[in-house]
């Protein structure tokens, strides 16, 4: 049976190991979050510069077909 | 001796409980940045679709407005003057039939005259590339342009 200053050793091997581990688990996760919320960032970049341009677009679409129902009332008035 | 292994039971629990946590912190943010995606995904799709439908209603207007406009002024026949005109080409009696019909817009036909060049095809084939007339309509066009050629001949 192993002695007491034996067990103590082991006790704090394990603990360094464990320590170890979380912190590189802790690493590799942040490292995965970094990278995913930078690509998120991006790509919601991207669609807030496409929805911008879309909304412009409804904008001028919905004063096109103002007028033209205006061109249309007058044709059937 | 029982004290040790007592406290190595407890730092690989300590242990066990900071690696589930620290992995499933790690899931929840995952899961919320792809939710933030899809929205703002969600978001541009909507808007597409929006803009979608508003182009077809405008270019639905158009056509109204057109087919409006034509039958007040009433229905453009050929005149006796261009009853000799063998050289207008059929593409443009096909696009004044189209316009006359209200099948396309001005606009949609100087897209079609500019792509006629790029396309290498004629009239109909690019209106019909361009999604802008069916097959039908297109066949009705050619009928039409044939009978007025007819007309012509005689």
């Amino acid at each position: 049976m192993l002695d007491s200053s034996t067990l103590y050793l082991i006790m704090a091997m394990t603990g360094f190991v464990s320590v170890a581990v979380v912190m590189i688990h802790q690493y590799n996760c942040s490292e995965v979050i970094n990278r995913k919320h930078n690509e998120v960032e991006n790509t919601c970049q991207q669609f807030a510069k496409k929805i911008e341009l879309l909304e412009q677009g409804i904008v001028d679409l919905k004063v096109q077909i103002e007028e033209l129902d205006e061109k249309l009332d007058t044709f059937q008035a | 001796m029982i004290l040790p292994i007592i406290i190595l039971i407890v730092i690989v629990g300590v242990f066990l409980f900071i690696y589930q946590m620290i992995s499933q912190n790690k899931i929840f943010k995952l899961n919320a940045l792809a939710s933030q995606k899809k929205t703002a995904k969600s978001k541009y799709e909507f808007m597409m679709d929006q803009t979608k439908m508003l182009k077809k209603e405008c270019e639905e207007k158009e056509r109204q407005l057109t087919t409006l406009r034509n039958n007040q002024e009433g229905i453009k026949t050929i005149s006796l003057e261009d009853l000799d005109i063998e050289d207008i080409d059929e593409n443009e009696k096909v696009s004044r039939y189209l316009i006359q019909e209200g099948k396309i817009t001005m606009e949609q036909n100087e897209k079609v005259l500019q792509k006629m060049n790029i396309l290498q095809m004629d009239y109909l084939g690019v209106c019909m590339t361009l999604g802008f007339i069916n097959l039908d309509t297109a066949k009705k066009a050619i009928k039409i342009n044939k009978i007025i050629s007819r007309t012509i001949a005689f």
